[in-house]
């Protein structure tokens, strides 16, 4: 069974629509989902957990229809950490604990204390009063202290510091630990998702552009430097996007089209994404 | 066992990795029978991809150097004599190619070259 | 629903406190205006609340938290009604406890006139929240006001006549109690149906 399974997802606003989005989350895996603002990551996650209702398609989500009866007793298996959607600001993380242990059935107090206390977060100190990355780690405690088996976090890092960042991506890491876990990120902080992320998949204008693993990307292009006369001896369908100026091209090629010696320096998943974005605007 | 990871390398990650645990096994330094980490635990402590531990493991257990036992984890093989020999005989080969590569740089021919190595058996 | 008011509660502590201050000084005060006051006090309260949720969006995260259909909007009415509640109990006893301070008998026609406040004050809610959750917060206020001025100028234009109303032989306290009573109710089940049906569009 798999997290996530979404077939021939549409989703149409006036001025916007996204398309055609086919996208699979293997059960214990971690995915990032790549876009820049606005090119439809939180429409997607909105979708996913059926907090906006689909022109067309279908989803599940660990098995279930997500638009069947059934799904709210599965939203007790998914931790939720929106960007900028919190808990009313004068409530304190000990009233916060006391409302979700209310609201989900495996709610575990232990483990929500233990990570308040990891993250550093005052008991009674009221939410409005914390800063942005304290907000985020208190929306991450919430999400993760109902044992949850599905975490989908919306820019759950964006607006951290590198040292809160690289913290925060290690508990997602540790929670992938157990096979029965998964991770559906999106962020448009491409260098985190490299760390940690099994797939990518890039969402760009509404459409999805690919959903590949991770490492196989890192494997197969790389981005190469060379002269206009030298670039023009690689096969068209080897590059796959390119920036010229009078000085020579910068492009990403299939490193197989290309002698090693044009690689000159490590190519990102950044980078990567970067061309292929830009690549579609041309 | 220590594994060291380079994105510069020209090695993709799963290759790297199959590599170095493959010369642990082969050096000695796991042993037959020894169990190795599993898959996901390689992948998390290493922050690497699942996918790709997977598919190191599923080429060292392709190359008879690990095997899986269902719902226990992967043990290191039967140190297989054929196989390293095999091993031996390829890096002799590609010693060989290297040495003529150089061979005609310097403009030796092959009798020199076999002069030089019959010099050099006999100083051992 | 209970983790949502709850959550509620937790947001308007600061506001109960003051709220309960208030009721007792009002209801030492004589008069029943007063009890007019905190009551639809306690009907706002709900709208605070609400006011609060959209200021942290919370909206868009409680939709994906495993709340039953309808407790997102059940939950305010059963916050506004509690609310009415504790206040016309709370006024209530203060007028008990007034008259046997004073040494004089207890009106039980005192308690006939705070059920209908806390009627009228649930009617007020039961027409608010459905504006609330349509247009949100600031923009349902201005709606709300407007109607208020309307049923305010109303009634002061019907005042001389509403008299000459219930002063007439076939009126009766009971049936005008009744009547308002389930006026009230037939309003408020109205007004959460439409309500639950507005949230469910937003989906």
């Amino acid at each position: 069974m798999n997290a996530i399974e979404i077939t021939n997802l549409s989703k149409f606003y006036p001025g916007f629509e996204l398309r055609d989005i086919n996208l699979v989350l293997p059960t214990g895996s971690i995915m990032g989902l790549v876009g820049e603002n606005g090119a439809g990551k939180s429409t997607t996650i909105n979708l996913i957990m059926n907090a906006i209702s689909r022109d067309s398609g279908s989803i599940k989500v660990l098995g279930v229809d997500n638009q069947s009866n059934e799904f709210n007793a599965v939203k007790e298996d998914i931790g939720v950490v929106l960007d900028e959607a919190y808990f009313p600001e004068v409530l304190t993380p000990k009233n916060v604990g006391k409302v979700m242990k209310n609201t989900y059935r495996n709610w575990d107090d232990d483990c929500y204390c233990n990570l308040l206390e990891r993250f550093g977060l005052p008991d009674t100190k009221a939410f409005k009063d914390f800063s942005r990355g304290m907000k985020m780690k208190l929306a991450i405690a919430v999400a993760m202290s109902h044992k949850p088996k599905l975490l989908i976090l919306d820019e759950a890092t964006s607006g951290l510091d590198p040292i809160v960042r690289d913290e925060i991506l290690d508990i997602f890491n540790d929670f992938t630990r157990d096979e029965t876990h998964s991770i559906l990120l999106s962020s448009h902080i491409v260098s985190d998702l490299e760390k940690i992320c099994d797939y990518i998949a890039f969402i760009h204008n509404g459409r999805l552009l690919f959903c590949e693993e991770k490492d196989r990307l890192l494997e197969e292009y790389a981005i190469v430097k060379m002269s206009k006369a030298d670039f023009e001896k690689i096969p068209e369908q080897a590059i796959k996007g390119k920036k010229v100026n009078q000085y020579g091209v910068e492009a990403l090629v299939l490193k197989s089209a290309i002698s090693r010696t044009h690689i000159t320096e490590y190519t990102s998943l950044e980078d990567i994404i970067l061309f292929l974005a830009k690549g579609e605007k041309n | 066992m220590d594994i060291i990871l380079s994105n510069m390398s020209e090695q993709p990650i799963y290759e790297q990795i199959y590599t170095q645990i493959k010369n642990s096994i082969i050096s000695g330094e796991i042993k037959e029978g020894d169990m190795l980490p599993s898959i996901r635990a390689l992948a998390k402590d290493l922050r690497i991809s699942v996918i790709t531990t997977k598919r190191a493991y599923d080429e060292l257990e392709r190359d008879g150097y690990i095997y899986t036992v269902a719902g226990k984890g992967c043990y290191v093989a039967k140190k297989n004599v054929e196989l390293i020999r095999e091993e031996h005989l390829k890096k002799i080969e590609e010693y060989i190619v290297e040495i003529q590569r150089l061979a005609k740089v310097c403009n030796l021919s092959r009798d020199d070259i076999i002069e030089m190595f019959n010099i050099i058996q006999e100083e051992e | 629903m209970k983790a949502l008011i709850l959550k509620d509660f937790y947001t308007l502590i600061k506001q109960i406190k003051i709220y309960i201050i208030f009721i007792i000084l009002f209801a030492i005060i004589p008069g029943n205006s007063m009890a007019l006051i905190a009551m639809i006090y306690a009907s706002m309260l709900p709208i605070t609340a609400l006011a609060y949720d959209e200021r942290s969006k919370w909206n868009s995260l409680a939709l994906m938290m495993p709340y039953s259909d309808g407790s997102i909007v059940g939950s305010k009415y059963i916050l506004g009604y509690i609310a009415v509640a504790v206040a016309s109990l709370i006024s209530i006893a203060a007028q008990i406890i007034v008259s046997l301070i004073k040494g004089i008998a207890f009106e039980p026609e005192g308690v006939g006139l705070i059920l209908l406040i806390a009627c009228v004050a649930t009617v007020m809610l039961a027409v608010n929240l459905p504006l609330m959750f349509k247009f949100g917060v600031e923009k349902a206020r201005l709606v709300f006001l407007a109607i208020v001025a309307v049923i305010t100028g109303a009634g002061m234009v019907l005042g001389e006549r509403s008299v000459e109303l219930l002063s007439a032989p076939y009126v009766n306290i009971i049936t005008v109690m009744l009547a308002t009573i389930v006026f009230t109710l037939l309003i408020n089940l109205i007004s959460i149906t439409i309500s639950i049906r507005i949230c469910k569009k937003k989906v």
